[in-house]
C-alpha cells in the first residue's frame, strides 16, 4: 500500500514539478536555419502580393483614363478640338497671349494635364515595379 | 528561469528583434525552440505537426515582435502564441473534442491502466511526460506551465485566454488523474 504520506501535496507536487523538469523536447537540427528561410520566403510573398496589388492599381487606372479620355472625345470632340486648335494658335503668339487664351478653359487643361500625368505615372510606375520584383527575387 | 538569464547576452537584444534583425531572431528561435516544442507536443501533436506549428509560432512572432510591449515575460507571450497556433491546428483538424474534454470514465480508467502498463520500464522523467501527455491536451498544457515553468494560474488563464476558475480545474482534474495513473508505478519505485 502506497504510504499516506505519499498522497501529501507538497511530495506529489515536487515529484511531478522535478520529472517535468528535467523532460526536454528534442528540436530538429537546422531548425533555426529552416525558420529563417520560412520568415524570407513569407517576406518576398508579401513584396510580391504588394506588388501584385499596386500593378492591378495601376491597370486599373490605366483603363479608367482611358475610357475618361475616350467619352471625352466622343461627348466633347468639337470644344476639345477647338480648345486645342485655339491653344496651338495661341502657341505662337506671345507666352502672355497664350497664358490669357488658357484662362477661359483652365478647369479642362488641368484635367487633360492630370490626365496624362496620370497615365505616364501608371505606366512608369508599372516598369519600375517589375524592375524590383526582379531584384528582388534574385538578388 | 527570469526572461532576462535566458535571452542571449547580446547589447540590447530586444531592440534588435524589435528592429527585425535576422542575427537576433535566429537567437530568439535558437533560445526559445524547445519551448515551443514542447508546447505543441504537450498539446498532443506528433514530431511532423509540431515542427509545422513551431514554424507557424515564430513567423508570427517575427511579424507581430512590434506588438510586443514587455508587460509579460517573452517566454509567456511565446507560449500563448504557441498554445493558440496548436489550438487552431487541432480545429483545423478537428480534434478539438480532446483538448479540454473530461473523457468517459470507464475508457479513462481503461487508459490509464493501458498508459500504466505502457509505462513499465520507462526513465522516471519520460514516465510522468508519458502520463502528462495522455490528459486531455489543455489539462495537460496547464499542468506543464504550473510545474515545469513555474507559471502563476494568472499567467497560465492569459495563455490559454481562460478564466482562472478554469485553469484551476484543469490544475486539480490533471492532477488527480496524474495521482492514479502514477499510483502503481510510485507505489513500486518511486519510494524505494
Amino acid at each position: 500500500m502506497v504510504s499516506s504520506n505519499y498522497y501529501n501535496k507538497d511530495e506529489f507536487d515536487e515529484m511531478l514539478a522535478k520529472s517535468l523538469k528535467r523532460h526536454s523536447e528534442p528540436v530538429r537540427t537546422n531548425f533555426t536555419n529552416m525558420v529563417i528561410n520560412h520568415i524570407e520566403e513569407e517576406r518576398k510573398r508579401e513584396l510580391l502580393r504588394k506588388i501584385v496589388l499596386q500593378e492591378r492599381f495601376a491597370l486599373g487606372l490605366s483603363i479608367a483614363l482611358a475610357i475618361f479620355l475616350l467619352s471625352g472625345i466622343i461627348f466633347f470632340g468639337k470644344e476639345i478640338a477647338q480648345v486645342m486648335l485655339s491653344s496651338f494658335n495661341s502657341l505662337r503668339d506671345i507666352p502672355v497671349k497664350t497664358l490669357t487664351s488658357y484662362s477661359p478653359d483652365w478647369q479642362l487643361i488641368i484635367a487633360a494635364i492630370a490626365a496624362i500625368g496620370s497615365v505616364i505615372f501608371a505606366f512608369s510606375d508599372t516598369l519600375n515595379l517589375r524592375q524590383r520584383v526582379i531584384r528582388q527575387l534574385f538578388r | 528561469m527570469a526572461d532576462k538569464d535566458r535571452i542571449p547576452k547580446r547589447g540590447n537584444w530586444l531592440g534588435l528583434l524589435y528592429q527585425g534583425d535576422e542575427d537576433a531572431f535566429a537567437d530568439f528561435v535558437d533560445e526559445y525552440q524547445g519551448m515551443v516544442f514542447l508546447c505543441c507536443k504537450t498539446l498532443g501533436l506528433n514530431e511532423t505537426e509540431a515542427h509545422d506549428v513551431a514554424s507557424e509560432t515564430f513567423l508570427a512572432a517575427y511579424q507581430n515582435i512590434s506588438k510586443f510591449q514587455a508587460k509579460s515575460k517573452l517566454s509567456t507571450w511565446l507560449w500563448k502564441i504557441a498554445y493558440h497556433k496548436a489550438v487552431d491546428y487541432i480545429r483545423k483538424n478537428n480534434r478539438e473534442q480532446s483538448l479540454a474534454d473530461e473523457p468517459d470514465e470507464q475508457l479513462a480508467d481503461k487508459k490509464i491502466a493501458q498508459v500504466a502498463a505502457e509505462l513499465e520500464n520507462k526513465e522516471h522523467s519520460q514516465i510522468v511526460w508519458d502520463a502528462v501527455r495522455s490528459l486531455p491536451g489543455d489539462w495537460a498544457l496547464a499542468i506543464m506551465l504550473f510545474y515545469r515553468e513555474n507559471k502563476t494560474i494568472t499567467e497560465i488563464s492569459k495563455i490559454m485566454k481562460k478564466r482562472k476558475g478554469t485553469v484551476k480545474t484543469y490544475l486539480f482534474r490533471g492532477r488527480k488523474r496524474l495521482k492514479k495513473l502514477l499510483e502503481k508505478y510510485i507505489e513500486s519505485h518511486w519510494r524505494q
